[in-house]
């Protein structure tokens, strides 16, 4: 510094906002986050044709989409009878929202897997070219870190019994634990003896090492309906906090030198050399608590178990009850079920009617653009017939 | 992919030829303004570089999303810098750094500590300064950069920007502890 002349605060703020770095390329990096960015849209080359023939491959094209429409509309029916709709453990496992109703609340369910540590942005490399990047290849990858998780649903007709020896399944000495658990239903419903389906829910958290062979009992415990494993490669995540956490270390080593050799230095410039070493102790603690909480998600796996009930509810035993009692019930329960046939039959031809008028527009759309395509030419105006000669004059 | 070395078309075609779906136009835009909009990152965030290459990278990520609705009320140029001082200011507002003062410096590891101590001076004034002085002051005496083009970015008049300079550059010299200059803002 003392051999230099001394800048002015001009010239120090044009050096503040300088970069002599070769540019690091993060326009490259922020594409690859949106990996779905400027491509453009192009009509496919069907939407280019003649609109004769697009006419035609829409109509082809909404007679499948109504048949599917029709069909997915029937089985919509089909469900709305049954009593209530349990989620199914790949909607849990994805974490969408349960929307089942008679008895069941509403919940957000959110397991810890899909929760796991955001990751952390692609880290740009330093204008040094220090490589501090885990997908640069310069840090070489020790072994992959993969978040395990798996889903089973199962159905049994003793879902407590179940529930309960799904739990005793985790091994607390070895760390594993249950992470949420619920059971419900089981009240009665109406005056028939009926009760709600009982529906459980687990989430456990087991040691990947075990994952197979909790699986495996579980599979014991009922019916398995289906099953559901997959997992989550975070290698990229954890080489890229080895690298920042190194790096940061590095540079608390150097500020701490740094300390070391100007312990003569004003007191202002030991109170910010302080500052910063502080300001880098928390980026690196930081830094620890995701890597040990990436290991720790990496270390046990998450099973979501789904326990339902057999054949659906399980009939209270009814009172005793005379001949008239039982004439009177089965007439009630006739009616019942008229009136429930009744009103999903009404559904479904409001649902065809209301949610597909855009599609019946669009039929009808086509139809006329097609009877308009398919009517020939009309024909040309026949010519004018002669004028015909004169009548003769008459005979004098 | 990489982008043409030596793009002479404007700012407004390259962004409507990626929006068309050429990933390349991107590149010659990054090209012109990353290494000017990294400084002025570097500038904000306390001499931070990782950071500023963090802030910058979030800010192509904002243009790749919302290129397609980029409307011509103001220059590309314009734009890019304005949702870079946008990402800048929730990063001090994420990481407390109004209040923190001084920043590490990331430079060339062999003058890392030279630069640290000849920047932290500077880097603790600036952070002192409200941020519409320090941001007034980065821009301006960015290297090329007019007093029209950073009033237009700041959303400022050029009387207020100006202002804004010479009460920033006052505080700053009165923190650094330099002599008076008049006549400094043109």
């Amino acid at each position: 510094m003392s051999g230099q002349p001394r800048q002015t605060i001009e010239e120090r703020l044009e050096a503040a906002t300088r970069w002599d770095a070769a540019s690091p390329g993060l326009w490259e990096k922020a594409l690859q986050e949106e990996p779905g960015a400027g491509r453009g849209f192009r009509l496919p080359a069907v939407l280019r044709r003649p609109p004769s023939v697009l006419a035609a491959c829409l109509a082809v094209a909404l007679g499948l989409v109504m048949i599917l429409a029709i069909g997915a509309m029937n089985s919509g029916v089909g469900r709305a009878r049954s009593v209530a709709r349990a989620p199914s453990a790949q909607e849990k496992m994805e974490g969408r929202t349960d929307y089942s109703d008679g008895g069941f609340a509403r919940r957000e369910s959110r397991p810890e897997a899909s929760a796991a540590p955001m990751a952390s942005p692609p880290s740009p490399p330093p204008p040094d070219g220090d490589s501090r990047s885990g997908t640069s290849g310069a840090e070489p990858v020790a072994e992959r870190v993969v978040v395990r998780k798996a889903s089973i649903e199962l159905e049994t007709r003793d879902v407590r019994a179940a529930f309960a020896k799904a739990t005793m399944l985790v091994s607390e000495a070895g760390g594993e634990y249950v992470q949420e658990s619920s059971l419900t239903g089981g009240t009665p419903v109406g005056t028939r003896g009926e009760h709600q389906p009982l529906y459980g829910s687990l989430t456990l958290r087991v040691g990947v090492a075990r994952l197979s062979e909790v699986l495996n009992k579980l599979r014991e415990l009922g019916t398995v309906t289906s099953e559901n494993s997959g997992g989550e490669d975070v290698t990229a995540q954890a080489v890229d906090l080895d690298a920042r956490l190194r790096n940061e270390e590095r540079v608390e080593a150097e500020l701490l030198e740094l300390m070391s050799s100007r312990k003569d230095s004003p007191l202002k410039e030991i109170l910010e050399l302080r500052e910063q070493i502080a300001s880098v102790r928390e980026r690196i603690e930081r830094l620890t608590a995701q890597r040990d909480r990436l290991a720790h998600l990496a270390s046990l796996a998450t099973v979501l178990v789904i326990i339902r009930e057999t054949n659906g509810p399980q009939p209270v035993v009814a009172p005793e009850q005379g001949v008239g009692g039982y004439f009177a019930e089965r007439i009630g329960a006739a009616w019942h079920d008229g009136l429930v046939t009744l009103s999903n039959g009404a559904a479904w031809m409001v649902g065809v009617v209301v949610g597909g008028a855009i599609w019946w527009g669009l039929a009808l759309i086509i139809l006329v653009l097609l009877v308009r395509a398919l009517r020939r030419p009309p024909m040309p105006p026949s010519p004018p017939p002669p004028p015909s000669a004169p009548p003769p004059p008459p005979a004098p | 992919m990489k982008p043409p070395p030596h793009s002479t078309e404007s700012d407004r075609d390259l962004l409507t030829r990626f929006v068309a779906g050429e990933r390349g136009a991107l590149g010659a835009l990054a090209q012109r303004y990353e290494g000017a909009l990294l400084g002025l990152a570097r500038g904000m965030l306390g001499g931070d570089a990782v950071a500023a290459c963090d802030a910058v990278q979030s800010m192509w990520v904002r243009v790749i999303k919302y290129a397609g609705g980029f409307q011509e009320k103001c220059a590309v140029k314009t734009w890019l810098y304005r949702i870079l001082i946008n990402e800048c200011r929730d990063w001090r507002r994420r990481n407390g750094a109004e209040r923190s003062g001084v920043h590490l410096r990331l430079a060339r590891p062999e003058s890392r500590a030279t630069a640290m101590a000849d920047d932290a001076g500077l880097q603790a004034a600036l952070a002192a300064l409200g941020e519409e002085r320090r941001e007034a002051l980065l821009l301006c005496y960015q290297t090329g950069m007019t007093h029209e083009a950073a009033a237009d970015i700041l959303g400022v008049p050029v009387g207020t920007l100006k202002s804004r300079l010479y009460a920033g550059l006052k505080e700053l010299r009165a923190a650094l502890g330099e002599p008076e200059e008049e006549g400094v803002v043109a």
